[in-house]
């Protein structure tokens, strides 16, 4: 093999300037352009968002320590838990990993120096700023307390702030458009020299497919709540059965955006998944070109299965089968992914560090959330667990056990590139354990209390369910602890952290080629594409910590 | 209505619920008892789910555990070159999913259309759901707070809002239905378990949402009772109504309820009103303002109505305030109140009219 230029080291280079120190005071982050600030903007956003939404998670399980409630009367718990609900669901769980992640590491993996559309992607941030606080001031001030679904017609009815709300989401979908859409574009067009569709990392794969489904799905959240906001302020029977509107049709027209919203969540959260697994066991991900499909599967046909929320909501029998057929035709591709993930360990060299943590514990109950959503595309055994805590139950496992644990991975593993400092590994597993043990003692729980008859949205409950309830509220307040001991782990490390070095975890993608943290442009010459999770040409050195590569990338 | 009977029999239900009358019934670590034919099907398939999950999770936990320890980065081993995908064995762990989720799908499908083919011809009940009551009218009339059900015998529920979408839900039965204003739904039980169960909302309908459950009482049949009775058996709880058969108690319940006008007073029947339809869940007798105006000396008034008109408080006010609430709106109230069409009756009208005047004077 002919020997090439090593530009590695080049990117490596940095004479002291990087993205963070680059220009300094407040302006130079409200107007930045840089992907990477804004990234580094929207992990701040939506790790308070977590915070907000996590307090009021915690006030819903101390309201339900007792029978009759601990805390407060029927309509402020109702208030709480739609407050959980939309700050988590629109704040943190939707723009969390794409927002955050996607946005500092996306350009980065292809060796580019940005997205394609850098001032939209400024303005996608701040419309996202914008919508949250709004959002937020109204939540807090309007009392809304509809459930983050607006079902109609209660919503029509509910003198909360339904109509800012709505707006608020409004605003949000907007963004979540324009970030969508300059992901796509990237994607397409800011792909290196001799890097193929498939010989993408599956972290870009998975965030291009949610790119999709924000552009496709997002707008018909848009035109539904708009439908909402005419309905109530003039009464237009859109929804209103006495003047022949249906009030089942705005869960039609919800369930469109918001299933397809529930792989805007998942979708990037397998995507950090995929890169984890690779790195920690030093291997491809195995059979990568399926896992990449897979993905693309998923956003598809994420698009089919909305009226599997709706199996008890009096629609057809045939529309119910039809929906049933196509939510278990989504569960395969899902398992697909778990069995490659899990076979990529084979023969590998696995470290367990504080990223494969998480991702060994998404492993686990994504696999006990996947599970257990068979028991809810089953039309029969779903007449039973429908709005029961099984179902509460089941989407915690996706949104917190896979989702924020994805999200936590992911903040771990890229943390050293972002700051350029290591974080104390002992408090950050420690961290990782409460959560992992908090999350199973709150929500296994909510499996039994759900087939055993409790309805979720409940301010009291019935003297038999006291226990289980007793119990997940304690398993809420570890992973409370959990949650907090990470976080300041994280911030203290920005303070006492040691220096990290380029590449820390001998990834092989793109974004540990350039310097720690990156230079504001990125790369100092384009990265040149190597073979997809070929980690054959780098070498831990125990002296720096870091891994060198050793041999000249060979082109891909 | 025999109202201190009632709350007696919810309490009893509140302690009650997952130890009915059958010893053999009672929950299991995943299911409340089985207490209707439904039951046992929609179980099949839970635990027809079940089980695969547990085989499937123990496997790819394993295979993790073994993983971890034999692949573990150590003195020593340092990985090795392995196939970077296999067709085969991606292809069997997408087949072998596929074929047992097929399973899922159909079976589910299968119990699915149990609970939503109604029978016909069975004893139909009426169930009208408002926020945050349940009404249950029986075909003689008779109306009741808690179901009341007889065994081994189906019954189809014809169900309406009053307001805004609730959800049937009896988790003995497995049955659960959303109620959905402007139209009927339906669905169907046979019980099989006498005793007494709990109806909850499963659906989320404002305030008092977490409120808005009863007590369902699946009575003994009269052999059942004979035989208990002649074997020296006590019935453990709320012996008035498990002790009765289902029968029995709806001769006995239905002559109470329909002629409980009997004797009254129009006013009296218009005070009758005021509570059994909850108009005092809003409107006060004192003064003092909830979520609607008091009714306190508001007959032949002059009412300020909302957008500047006014209206005097007589008959027709009073009629028009209760079938179609949103025509006049008193100034400074939100304009909640929904219809009660089909809920008040010519005479419990006039006994509201007769009610308002009393309580003017």
């Amino acid at each position: 093999m002919e020997t090439t230029i090593d530009h590695t080291a080049d990117n490596a280079q940095s004479d002291g300037k990087n993205y963070l120190n680059q220009t300094s005071g407040i302006l130079s982050w409200i107007f930045t352009l840089d992907h990477k600030r804004i990234g580094v903007m929207y992990l701040v956003g939506v790790t308070l968002s977590l915070l907000l939404g996590g307090l009021f998670a915690l006030l819903v399980r101390l309201q339900l320590w007792s029978p009759d409630g601990l805390l407060v009367d029927n309509s402020t718990y109702n208030q709480f838990f739609t407050l959980h609900g939309a700050v988590m669901v629109f704040l943190f769980v939707i723009p969390g990993i794409p927002g955050a992640l996607g946005n500092f590491v996306l350009p980065l993996m292809l060796g580019a120096k940005d997205v394609a559309f850098p001032k939209i992607n400024l303005f996608s941030f701040w419309l996202w700023s914008f919508g949250a606080i709004f959002f937020i001031v109204t939540l807090a001030t309007g009392g809304l307390d509809t459930g983050w679904t607006f079902y109609t017609p209660y919503s029509v009815q509910s003198s909360t702030a339904v109509l800012s709300a709505t707006m608020g989401a409004f605003i949000l979908g907007f963004s979540s458009i324009f970030t969508g859409l300059n992901f796509i574009v990237t994607t397409h067009r800011m792909r290196p020299k001799g890097m193929g569709w498939f010989q993408m990392p599956l972290f870009i794969w998975g965030i291009y497919a949610t790119a999709i489904i924000q552009v496709l799905a997002t707008p018909v959240l848009g035109i539904t709540l708009l439908m909402l906001f005419v309905e109530k302020q003039t009464g237009l029977g859109i929804f209103d059965a006495a003047q022949g509107g249906d009030p089942v049709l705005f869960q039609h027209f919800f369930w469109f955006y918001s299933h397809p919203a529930v792989y805007i969540m998942i979708l990037p959260a397998m995507a950090v998944i995929s890169e984890l697994m690779a790195t920690f066991s030093r291997k491809i991900i195995f059979g990568y070109t399926l896992v990449a499909y897979s993905s693309i599967a998923i956003a598809l046909f994420g698009f089919l299965v909305w009226g599997h929320h709706m199996f008890t909501s009096g629609q057809s029998a045939w529309a119910g089968l039809v929906f049933s057929t196509l939510t278990f035709s989504i569960s395969i591709p899902s398992a697909i992914k778990v069995f490659n993930w899990l076979s990529t360990m084979y023969k590998g060299s696995v470290r367990l560090d504080t990223p494969m943590w998480y991702a060994l514990a998404f492993l686990f109950m994504f696999t006990i959330g996947g599970l257990t959503g068979m028991f809810l595309g089953s039309m029969g055994a779903d007449v039973h667990l429908h709005d029961t805590y099984f179902v509460v139950s089941h989407f915690h496992y996706v949104m917190v056990g896979s989702i924020m644990f994805a999200f936590f991975g992911g903040v771990h593993y890229w943390w050293p590139k972002m700051f350029g400092v290591m974080y104390n590994k002992f408090s950050a597993k420690l961290a990782c354990a409460l959560i992992f043990i908090g999350f199973n003692t709150t929500f296994f729980p909510q499996f039994m209390l759900g087939s055993r008859g409790m309805p979720r949205r409940y301010a009291s409950y019935l003297p038999e369910f006291t226990e289980l309830h007793q119990v997940s509220t304690v398993g809420a307040f570890i992973l409370g602890l959990g949650v907090a001991v990470a976080v300041i782990g994280l911030i203290w490390s920005l303070f006492a952290g040691k220096k990290a070095p380029q590449n820390p975890w001998g990834g092989s993608t793109m974004e540990w080629e350039t310097a720690t943290p990156p230079i504001t442009f990125n790369f100092n010459e384009t990265p040149v594409t190597k073979p997809i999770y070929d980690h054959s040409g780098l070498v831990y050195n125990e002296a720096t910590g870091n891994w060198d590569r050793v041999e000249a990338p060979s082109e891909a | 209505m025999n109202l201190p009977l009632l709350s007696s029999l919810a309490l009893a239900a509140q302690q009650v619920v997952s130890a009915p009358l059958d010893e053999g019934a009672t929950g299991t670590f995943w299911f409340p008892p089985q207490a209707s034919t439904l039951a046992p099907e929609t179980d099949w398939v839970f635990y027809y789910v079940y089980w695969i999950s547990v085989v499937f999770t123990s496997i790819i936990v394993g295979v993790m555990i073994f993983f971890l320890l034999r692949y573990r980065h150590r003195k020593g081993w340092d990985g090795e070159k392995s196939a970077s995908h296999g067709l085969a064995l991606e292809i069997t762990w997408s087949v072998i999913p596929f074929l047992l989720t097929t399973v899922m799908w159909w079976k589910g499908y299968e119990t699915f259309m149990v609970s939503n083919t109604v029978p016909d011809n069975a004893f139909t009940i009426q169930v009208k759901a408002s926020q945050w009551t349940w009404d249950f009218v029986y075909p003689n009339g008779l109306e009741t707070k808690e179901l009341h059900l007889p065994p081994d015998e189906p019954v189809t529920f014809v169900m309406q809002s009053k307001d805004v979408i609730h959800s049937f839900w009896i988790p003995a039965f497995r049955v659960k239905k959303d109620i959905v204003p402007g139209r009927y739904t339906k669905t169907w039980a046979e019980a099989t378990e006498p005793g007494i169960y709990t109806l909850f909302c499963t659906e989320y309908c404002g305030m008092d949402h977490s409120e808005m459950l009863t007590s369902v009482v699946v009575h003994a049949s009269q052999e059942t009772i004979d035989t208990m009775r002649a074997g020296g058996e006590q019935f453990k709880y709320g012996k008035s109504a498990l002790g009765t058969s289902f029968e029995d108690w709806y001769e006995a319940a239905s002559k109470d309820f329909l002629a409980k006008y009997e004797g009254k007073e129009p006013w009296e029947i218009g005070e009758m009103v005021y509570t059994g339809r909850a108009c005092n869940a809003c409107h006060t007798l004192d003064g003092s303002v909830l979520v609607g105006p008091s009714w306190k000396g508001a007959w032949g008034t002059e009412r300020q109505l909302e957008g500047g008109a006014t209206a005097v408080f007589d008959e027709n006010y009073v009629r028009e305030s209760i079938y179609d609430p949103s025509a006049k709106i008193v100034a400074g109230f939100p304009a909640t109140m929904t219809t009660y069409t089909g809920l008040v009756d010519d005479q419990e009208l006039d006994g509201l009219i007769a009610f308002f005047k009393k309580l003017a004077e």
